[in-house]
This record gives structure tokens, sequence and C-alpha cells, in this order.
């Protein structure tokens, strides 16, 4: 197998892309290879036009590339939208009723197969040609189509293999074989993990993209560590889930903008009543419903700032869809230890985005906490949204209420000092560059590929921890630097704001807020130009 | 919330098991700041009586209240037992999710008639729904008192206040019409004035598996004194009703029953939860 390679499959809502697609993801990951899979598609449930790109390679890879080649498309759409994305040794698999329009459309190389005699295992016959052409053997992928429709796959599996092997010469060469041991997962699955590892007992959300896929997985699982439950809607979610770490449950919400706007009373009630609270805060493109399945970095400051009063609060951003797993479980134990609001603040990329991963579990645990609770102690358990004293009884005392409001924020100080342990920034490439390259979250992976395909030699510096914001390690990180840039999805450069407010730093931003994640490709070109 | 050591748990197990065997009367160090005269004297009275009772049978440390914000959610303050001071508004939401985290505890909410009708209606018509066994007490007195008096959903047409000077222009709801509609299991109307009969019916709702609600008519005295008519027009009502009757009698406005107007049994939502749960595989 060459290094590495793209498949691009793409149709209607309903055609069953994302199965196919995620099929060759966990394919590849069993086999051993690394894989990263991107989803696109439209708010619709049936038509549309849906894509998902599978990117494979032998090295670790944390985006996709819009280099493809070999795409296998259900509909025309799918041609007349990517063929220009495919490389010059590129090929299009599709159905033979295609042929004729897609031959108009595009001079690459066309395979035109049967795919839709197999009626809804289409998908299974398009992926099966797919890997034959590159040079597998499908006996394997028979192993993992563990599906409602299995018989059907393997037929169509197995016809297509007889059709193709009469038209084109086909060899597979690569033997793989499989081994479940190695995980293909997505975002809100690492995430939905690292709450489980953390002790998780009570899920509350209300469904919202890119969220709800950590609903649905924990809606599975519930056997494994409590209950998973949808109420009416985000406010009660909110409230129910301080009513359940108040009487003893390690408890989690999950929401994107809107939701998480309909939550900042609760959060503020979290603050005052020093209720551990924990939100799962997978952002989508805004202002307001904005593009509900599509990605962005735009609600940094909506985090940062949200709920009324001062309280200290922990915000953590994963970069990765891994990380994802580390940091969540992470931000229970510290809600939890701190008595705080605790934020997981993602995006589409990371929550519905797979990738191959490895999860280590040996760094997360479910840490016990010294907290009273109803029923726990004779003592009245009392919490209050009200100003209260040290038992809970309401209070307009200034002196009380002075102590009180030191109490709380005297945590953020503790917290400061705790996170020293943490790997609160991530630093790579040439450490200690004069050019320093800020980026957050999902960003990092575009980025990091993008370095790749440059010879510009710079310092990538992403805070993973955004409050307490890391001021320390950054100051440090910059005091050399010569050229500073800043590269977010967002229109205002939200991470650019913070390091200005927080170090004075003035860095040259690089913006995209078209609801389309960073190319690698061209974030590059952008970095030589800027660089 | 409040951390503990260790050593100061084992003291706590000891001095429970210890105990002398006084009667508690819940006193807390609080001052009450009740407009002298109010219905919510006649509430808590109510309440403590009740608390006496439940604290035997089920340990006072398994109790516990919420509160929304308004002159009713004081009550938390002036009663030495687990309490959940909320929002304005999302009181039964809280109450929910104490139940679902620990369904040992046994969880009274406290909401007023803006909390429960106006901000938070939503919460209290799929709380009715949901049927998680918890008892709810919206202590009505046809306004938002805490902000001086503005009318709320249970004023009546024509009520006039610094809001609606011109008299209110809306009809009020019927809280006992509506929760039988969203399918409470137990819906009960009390007066503050009958503290005797409030104690009862408390006294059943916790007792009654799945959800309980109890619209409490509380005059205010600063601000909407029904006192005098409430003394002439209420009446406990005896017999049990079916679902019919109920909302029949719900309607009567010449003569106000009180009681307990419909009860029926259904598993409540925390026991299909965890039973469902035990059917998934994993
Ligand atoms: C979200 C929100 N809106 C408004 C208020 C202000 N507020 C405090 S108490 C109250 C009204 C309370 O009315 P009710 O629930 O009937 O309680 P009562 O005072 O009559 O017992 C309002 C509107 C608030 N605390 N929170
Ligand atoms: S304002 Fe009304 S409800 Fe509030 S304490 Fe005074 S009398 Fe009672
Ligand atoms: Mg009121």
């Amino acid at each position: 197998m060459k290094e590495e390679f793209s498949v691009l499959v793409g149709g209607k809502a309903g055609q069953g892309i994302k199965w196919a697609a995620e099929t060759l993801g966990k394919f590849f990951t069993y086999s051993g290879l690394e894989v990263f899979v991107y989803h696109d598609y439209e708010s619709v449930i049936r038509g549309g036009h849906n894509f998902s790109i599978v990117r494979i390679s032998k090295e670790k890879v944390y985006a996709h590339l819009n280099k493809i080649d070999v795409i296998v498309a259900f509909d025309i759409n799918t041609v007349k939208l990517h063929e220009k994305k495919l490389a010059k040794e590129g090929k299009i698999i599709c159905d033979v009723s295609l042929k004729h329009e897609a031959e108009k459309l595009t001079k690459k190389k066309i395979i035109a197969l049967p795919l839709n005699k197999f009626g809804k295992s289409a998908n299974a016959a398009g992926i099966a040609a797919c890997l034959l052409i590159r040079g597998f053997d499908t006996y394997e992928l028979l192993k993992i189509i563990k599906d409602k429709r299995i018989s059907e796959n393997i037929v169509a599996v197995n016809e297509i293999e007889q059709i193709l092997g009469k038209k084109e010469t086909i060899n597979s060469k690569h033997k793989l074989k499989i081994n479940k041991k190695r995980e293909f997962l997505n975002g809100s699955e690492t995430i939905a993990e690292g709450l489980i590892a953390a002790g998780l007992q009570r899920y509350f959300a209300y469904p919202m993209t890119p969220s709800s896929i950590v609903l649905h997985y924990l809606a599975k699982q519930q056997k494994r560590f409590g209950l998973a439950i949808q109420p009416e809607n985000e406010i009660a979610v909110a409230n129910l889930a301080l009513g359940s770490a108040y009487a003893g449950c390690k408890t989690a919400v999950g929401t994107s903008g809107g939701g998480f706007d309909l939550m900042h009373e609760a959060l503020s009630l979290s603050g005052m009543a020093e209720i551990p609270f924990v939100v799962v805060m997978a952002q989508r493109a805004g202002p307001s419903t904005g593009v509900p399945t599509y990605s962005s970095q735009s609600d940094l400051m909506s985090v940062i700032n949200a709920g009324h009063g001062e309280f200290p609060r922990f915000i953590v951003a994963p970069a990765t869809i891994e990380d994802a797993f580390y940091w969540s479980s992470r931000a229970m134990n510290i809600a939890w230890q701190f008595q705080i609001p605790s934020i997981i603040l993602v995006d589409k990329m990371i929550t519905e985005s797979d990738q191959s991963v490895e999860l280590d579990r040996k760094k997360t645990k479910n840490m016990k906490f010294n907290i009273a609770f109803p029923g726990s102690i004779s003592k009245a358990v009392k919490v209050s949204s009200n100003e209260h004293d040290e038992q809970g009884f309401t209070t307009e005392n200034p002196e009380i209420i002075k102590k009180m409001q030191e109490k709380r924020m005297k945590k953020r100080e503790n917290l400061i000092k705790f996170l020293h342990q943490e790997k609160r920034v991530r630093f790579l490439g040439e450490l200690n560059s004069k050019n320093i390259v800020f980026c957050w979250s999902s960003t990092l992976g575009a980025l990091v590929e993008a370095k790749k395909m440059t010879s510009k030699k710079f310092e990538i510096v992403a805070p993973i921890i955004l409050e307490p914001f890391p001021k320390g390690e950054i100051r440090k990180a910059v005091s050399n630097a010569k050229k500073i840039i800043c590269i977010e999805a967002n229109a205002t450069g939200q991470l650019a704001s913070l390091l200005k407010q927080k170090l004075c730093i003035d860095p040259i931003k690089i913006l995209k807020y078209d609801a389309r994640p960073f190319d690698p490709l061209e974030l590059a070109r952008k970095l030589e130009e800027v660089l | 919330m409040q951390g503990h050591s260790i050593l100061w748990s084992l003291q706590e197990n000891w001095r429970r098991f210890y105990k002398m065997k006084k009667e508690e009367n819940f006193e807390t160090a609080t001052i009450n700041t009740w407009c002298p005269g109010c219905g919510n004297f006649g509430i808590l009275a109510a309440l403590k009586e009740a608390l006496k009772e439940l604290s035997r049978k089920h340990g006072k440390e398994n109790i516990v209240m919420v509160g929304g914000i308004g002159c009713h959610a004081k009550i938390l303050d002036y009663v030495n037992v687990n309490s959940f001071y909320g929002l304005h508004g999302r009181t039964l939401p809280v109450m929910t999710g104490i139940k679902l985290a620990n369904p040992k505890l046994q969880v009274i909410g406290f909401a007023g008639d803006g909390d429960a009708y106006a901000e938070g209606i939503g919460h209290l018509i799929h709380a009715a729904k949901r049927n998680t066994d918890v008892t709810a007490i919206v202590h009505n007195n046809g306004v938002f008192a805490l902000t001086t008096g503005q009318a709320t959903p249970t004023a009546a047409f024509g009520f006039v206040d610094k809001s609606t000077p011109q008299g209110n222009l809306e009809n009020p709801i019927n809280p006992v019409k509506l929760m039988l509609a969203a399918g409470a299991t137990f819906v009960a109307r009390a007066y503050a004035g009958d503290i005797e009969f409030l104690k009862e019916i408390i006294l059943k709702a916790v007792a009654h598996k799945g959800f309980s609600f109890i619209d409490v008519l509380q005059p205010c005295v600063s601000f909407n004194n029904t006192f005098a008519l409430y003394n002439k027009k209420v009446y406990r009502m005896k017999g049990k009703l079916s679902f019919d009757e109920a909302m029949k009698k719900a309607d009567e406005t010449e003569k106000i029953p009180i009681g307990i107007f419909y009860e029926h049994h259904k598993d409540s939502y925390e026991e299909v939860a965890f039973e469902k749960r035990n059917l998934l595989k994993s």
C-alpha cells in the first residue's frame, strides 16, 4: 500500500453514506492502519447531499484532506461536486445507470458497476469495490459488516468481486488481518467513555446537533453507568443535573450553543451553590440556529462569560478525539474536587468525526471526594441560590457575603495550582521558533496536517485549558517570538482576543467562518503567505 | 456544598446511634421575615406537623425540601431539613434530578404560583406526565408576592395591581384541572387556613407512589388578602371522585372544595427507568 490514500463516499441522505464510510474506517483501523473520517451532511433526513471522507494512512492522521483517490458515488451530484478533488490517477466507482452522465462531467476513470441492484446493500457493494480496486482482500470485510442486512451484504460483496474481476485486473496483494482490539471511535464516544471512566452516573441532554451522539451512545450504555435521560428542555436538563449532583450522583449534561444559552442561569446557580456541573458543549456554526450540522469555534467567549455574577469555572477544549477521552474524565473529577462548573468545549469536528484511537485508560480514574449529600449524614445538607452562610442559610450580611464570595473565588487560585500537574498547553513543531502559530480545539488537527505540507518553520501552541487561562506557559512560549499567528474557525478571533486581554499579544489572525473545517492544503498555503 | 472529614462522619454515626429521643421541632436560627398573618405560616405549621411523622417513618436525613424563589421558598430557611433553594420556576426539575439520583430520598417541593404556573409551567406539566415519585406543593396566592404583588396566572380577571393598573386582562388558569389533564396521579387542593387538613393531605401526597400535586390556597395579607373569602367558601370534600367528577368539581366557584380530587396508581418513572435500563444489552 502507498503511504496513504483517501476515499470519498457520497450520495443522498438515507443511502447509508455514513455507514459505508464508518465500515471502511473500521476495516482499516482493525487492520492496523490509521484512519480519520470526516462526515459532511446537511440538515435533511432524506435527499440533499451527504458525503464522508475516509483518510487512511500508515502514520497517525488528525484531519481529512480534500485530495481524493477513490470516489464512491451513489448519485450524480457526488461526481459533479467532488470530481475536482480527485488525484490524477483517481477513480470513480458508481452505479451503471450513472455512467453516461458521469462521463460527461469528468475525464477521470469511471468504474461502473451494478450497485443499485443490491438495493439497500448498494453501499456494501460500493465499499467492497473500492477495497478491491485498491488491492485489498474483502474476506476480512465480511467479518465486520455485522448489520441487520448481514446476509444481503455478504451476497453483494461476493457478487461485486466476481463482476469486477471480469472487468478489471484485481489482485489482493494486501492481506490484512482484523484485530478488534484497536478502537475506531468518534469524539462523542471518547467523551462519553471519559465521563464513564471518571464515574458518571447520570447523563441528561436534550437533542441538539452536534452533541446528540453523546446522548445516543450513553443511552445504549446505561447498564454500565446509570441513567441517560432526555428531559423536556435544556433548562430542565441543567436543573435536573444540579439536583442529581446535590443528591450525590456524578452527573453530566450535553448540548450545543442554543441549548447552552438556556442553561446560563443554572450555570450561575452551580457557581453560587457550589454544586459540580459538567457540560459537554459541542459548538456548531451560529449565531442562533445557524448551520446546524456544520462546525465552528465561535462559542469560546460564550462559555467563558456565560452566567451572571462572578464564580470560578473550568473550561477545557480537547484538541483531538483521543484527548477528549482524557479531558472529559479530568473535567468530571475537577468539577467534583472543586465543586464548580466544568465545561468540555468541543465542536462538530470532534464529536462527529471518527478516528483510530488508543485510549489510555490507565490515566483516568473514578475519584471519590468527601462531600456531604442528603441522606449521607444526619445533619441537614442545605444548598442555595441565595447568598448563604456556611450552613446554607440565606444571608444579606455584608461580612458573610464578602467572606463567601472570597471562599468561592479562592477555588480559582487552588484550581490554578492544581492544574500545574497537567499539560495545559500543547507545543508542537519547532519549539522555540521565532514563528508561533496559535490554534485551539479541532483546528489543531488541520494545522498539524498543514505543517507536514509546508517547509516553513514554526511552533504550534495550542492552549487546551482555556479557563483558568494558562498565562505563564504561553508567555514563556512567545517571549522570543517575532511573528505570532492565530488560526480559528470563527469571524472575530476569540482566542486572539483572549491573548490580547490576558497577555497583550496581538496575533495575525487567520479565520474561517463558512462553517466548513480548515482544509490543511489551503491552510498551508495561507501560512506560506503570512510567514 | 459542604465537605466533611472521615473523623467527622464517625462522630456523626455515633451521634445518630445515641441520639436522645427528644421531639424534633425543625427550628432554625433564621429569623422569619414573612408578613405577620401571612398564609405561609399555616403551610409551615402543617409541614412541621407532617415532618414529625415523616421523619419517624423515613428518617429525617432522607427528606429533602426543594424551593423556587419567592416568599414561599423562604420556608426552606425555616425548617432544619435537607434543602435545595433553587431558581425561580425550576423547582420541579431539581426535584426530579434528586429523586432520579437517589430514589430513597423523599422529595417535597415548594413552589409559588409564579414559579409553578408562570415561569416553570412546562416543567410542572412534564413532572405530572413523567410521574416521578415526588410531591409538589404550590403556595397559590394569586400574586408574585416577593416582587411586590404583580398578577400571576391564577389572579382573577380584573385584578388590579402595579403591573395591571387597568385590571388583569387575562382569565386565570385552573391548576387542578391542568394537573388532571396532564396525567398527575395525585391531585389535591388545600387551604393554608385549614392546617389540620393540609397536614393530612401532605402526608397522603408523600405516601402516594408517583407524582403528587397540592395546590394550596394561600392568602397573601399584603397583596391579595383572601382569608375572609376562603373562610366563607372553602369546604372539605368527602369520598372519592372519578376522573370526570374531579374535572367537574374543580370548576366549582360558589363554594370552594378542598381535599383529594383524584388519585390512581401508575408505576413511577424511576421504577420503570431502572427496570428498562436493566433490559439493555451492554
Ligand atoms: C428568572 C427570574 N425572573 C424573575 C425573578 C424575580 N422574582 C423573584 S420572586 C418572583 C415572583 C415570585 O412569585 P411566586 O412564585 O408566586 O412566589 P410568592 O412570592 O408569591 O410566594 C419573581 C418574579 C427571579 N428571581 N428570577
Ligand atoms: S408578601 Fe404576601 S406572601 Fe409574602 S410574606 Fe407577605 S403576606 Fe406572605
Ligand atoms: Mg405567588
